[in-house]
């Protein structure tokens, strides 16, 4: 490398304030450098930890709740359906930007796809699940297309569209055979067990995340993040914008497609209420609240969303507020709604960034002398 | 870092120029932004495009990186014709550029964004970037450190680890040109360079782009209102007015046409174009 001659020292790079912020990084550059060693040791540590404690929990619950223990071990089981979904929003929206509300449309075709090839068809259950994420993968990508040839406010309102479209299909195919809802009777006896879901939706959403970070930290979720970030300037770095979009379009297709799947075997039934606009909009609440374009706001919007119909549960069924009949399920999706407005007024990078804050600020103060 | 910085031009192409844009017309709506326009840029040059505001400088620049398509004409680079290619392609064949307005990737660190701007030379797909470690991982880790290189070669090593949104647009600016000549770039498009660098600073700018012109082999093509960047720097300059094409040749002759220096009257500030002074308005050329 060759030095730079002396009338670029004076010049653009040693103007008098970059040059004090040069001397100044550089004297707290090993300071700094060990700072961010530690803190992604920090991260490690702290992950590891939850996830210890995760694999714990459901001997704590036991200690806990005694008899009920595997009813609400069941209930976690679900936060952790829903993280694996809103991971998948998150990908797309948080991280490529493509504000997609069509996710539900997967979420309730490979539930029904795996009621059908289980249930009806007698195929296994793991084969079903495979097909059912194909299924969503080869629909991402012929949905996908030409979604994307629109952007913004456009791609936003044709993929709900296709949400709505989705949901009547699925209403009609249970009207016309004749049921309320499309009931899993086939499920390996194994799922029957709570804790055994538990581990087993644990293990997947665990290895997604785990992988999701090595994704987004490899040439395709940079590429996702620059186009985010500058589509004009990605496509002159050489970024193929059509196709990583694309890719983000079936990634999350398919990742929703395995939280409907899980779902479904959660619940044992699949529901034509997983294709709706409720359920777009809880998506969008966790990604919000929990804070796009971060994994661990994925978790944490998850979290929250799967607690709120948790406490909602303890009330009454229809609520009664003087004259007013509340079914729970509407109260619900109304409280989605003003998470949503709150989250987008108040705290717009979501929960993660107000943890982060908080914890940058303690780490602040505990730096101090 | 200049010796393998490029491939070798082809003898075969040597008698072509690096780029060669012929006939070039674009229309938006009724408004005729460029008319008919002829460019060659030789491999290994620096040419200066100037005029005043709205001459279509920047719509020039667009066409060529795929961003505007052209009613009428052709552009060749390297001898292959770009007008077929989306911006990602022609970026892969040696087309760096950066933006009047930065348009940099402001959530991520400065070695990140030039990660970006080596896209084109990596290869994992999705399935390898699941992975912790494995082919996607060791490629990365050797595009970190041409990153480094480079960083190191402009002065931006500190901030390497800095995100963008962060740093002062001096800076910011010289993290765009990082980011281009990351690419490896043949031909690098620079959109008003000195555009809000202080009076000061123009001369170590009109040095650096010497620098990269004659250490790197790299072949420039730059809009610049700072007519004293342009005598520093420039073997050549094409002047436009409403988009046609008003003079070209060597800036000490060209600048002080007639016709150039009518067309930078009514605008106060460039009455001359010669006159020695910041301009920092950054109105789309």
């Amino acid at each position: 490398m060759k030095r730079m001659d002396l009338p670029l020292k004076r010049g653009r790079l040693g103007q008098s304030a970059p040059r004090a912020a040069l001397s100044l990084t550089a004297s707290e550059r090993p300071g700094g450098a060990s700072g961010s060693t530690r803190l992604a040791w920090q991260r490690a540590a702290a992950t590891l930890l939850g996830l210890l404690a995760l694999v714990l929990l459901p001997l704590l619950f036991d200690l806990l709740f005694g008899d009920s223990a595997d009813f609400q071990l069941h209930r976690v089981t679900l936060i952790l359906i829903l993280a694996i979904a809103a991971l998948a929003q998150n990908l797309l929206t948080g991280y490529a930007a493509q504000p997609s509300l069509g996710n539900a449309a997967f979420f309730g075709v490979s539930a029904y796809l795996l009621a059908w090839l289980n249930s009806d068809l007698q195929q296994p259950y793991w084969l079903a699940i495979l097909v059912a994420l194909l299924a969503c993968a080869l629909l991402g990508l012929i949905v996908g297309g030409p979604a994307l040839s629109v952007s913004g406010a456009h791609l936003a309102i044709a993929t709900l569209g296709l949400v709505v479209l989705t949901g009547s299909l699925l209403t009609l195919w249970d009207t016309s055979a004749g049921r309320q809802s499309y009931e899993l009777t086939a499920l390996p006896e194994a799922l029957g067990d709570d804790r055994v879901l538990y581990y087993l939706v644990l293990a997947l959403t665990a290895l997604i995340f785990f992988c999701a970070f090595h994704l987004l930290r490899s040439r395709v979720g940079r590429a996702w993040i620059a186009l985010r970030d500058s589509e004009v300037a990605a496509a002159a770095c050489g970024v193929a914008l059509t196709r990583y979009k694309l890719l983000a379009f079936v990634v999350s297709a398919v990742l929703t497609g395995l939280a409907g799947v899980l779902y479904a075997t959660w619940g044992t039934t699949a529901t034509a209420s997983m294709s709706s606009v409720d359920q777009t909009i809880a998506f969008l609440t966790m990604i919000v609240v929990g804070g796009a374009g971060s994994l661990s706001g994925s978790l944490l919007g998850a979290l929250f969303v799967g607690l709120v119909p948790l406490l909602l549960g303890e009330l009454p069924d229809p609520l009664m507020l003087g004259p007013l009949q509340l079914p729970i399920a509407t109260l619900t999706t109304g409280i989605y709604g003003v998470l949503l407005l709150l989250a987008l007024i108040f705290f717009p990078g979501g929960l993660s960034a107000v943890f982060s804050r908080g914890g940058r600020l303690a780490r602040e103060e505990g730096g101090k002398p | 870092m200049s010796a393998e910085w490029q491939t070798a031009p082809q003898e075969a192409r040597r008698r072509r120029p690096l780029l060669e844009v012929q006939g070039l017309t674009v229309r938006f709506g009724g408004l005729l932004a460029v008319a008919d326009l002829d460019l060659r840029v030789e491999e290994g040059e620096i040419l200066a495009l100037v005029g005043p505001n709205g001459a279509g400088k920047t719509t020039v620049l667009n066409c060529i990186s795929g961003f505007v398509r052209p009613a009428a004409g052709c552009i060749h680079f390297a001898g292959r014709d770009l007008l077929a290619l989306g911006p990602e392609r022609r970026a892969a064949l040696g087309i760096g550029r950066t933006f009047q307005n930065g348009q940099l990737f402001a959530s991520m660190t400065v070695l990140e964004n030039l990660l970006i701007g080596r896209h084109t030379y990596l290869r994992a797909g999705l399935l390898q970037g699941l992975l912790p470690c494995g082919p996607a991982k060791s490629e990365d880790a050797r595009a970190r450190q041409r990153a480094h290189e480079i960083l190191a070669w402009l002065e931006l090593e500190p901030y390497a680890d800095c995100v963008v949104a962060a740093l002062p647009a001096g800076l910011q600016k010289l993290v765009g040109v990082a980011r281009a000549l990351a690419g490896e770039p043949r031909l690098l498009l620079l959109d008003e360079p000195a555009a809000g660098v202080s009076l000061r600073e123009v001369a170590a700018l009109a040095e650096q782009l010497r620098r990269w012109n004659a250490e790197l082999g790299l072949t420039l093509l730059l809009i610049e209102h700072n007519m004293e960047v342009v005598q520093a720097v420039a073997q050549r300059v094409c002047v436009l007015n409403y988009g046609r094409k008003l003079a070209e040749g060597e800036p000490g002759r060209v600048l002080r046409e007639p016709a150039v220096l009518e067309a930078y009257l009514g605008r106060d500030e460039e009455v001359n174009p010669l006159q020695e002074q910041e301009v920092s308005d950054h109105a789309a050329g």
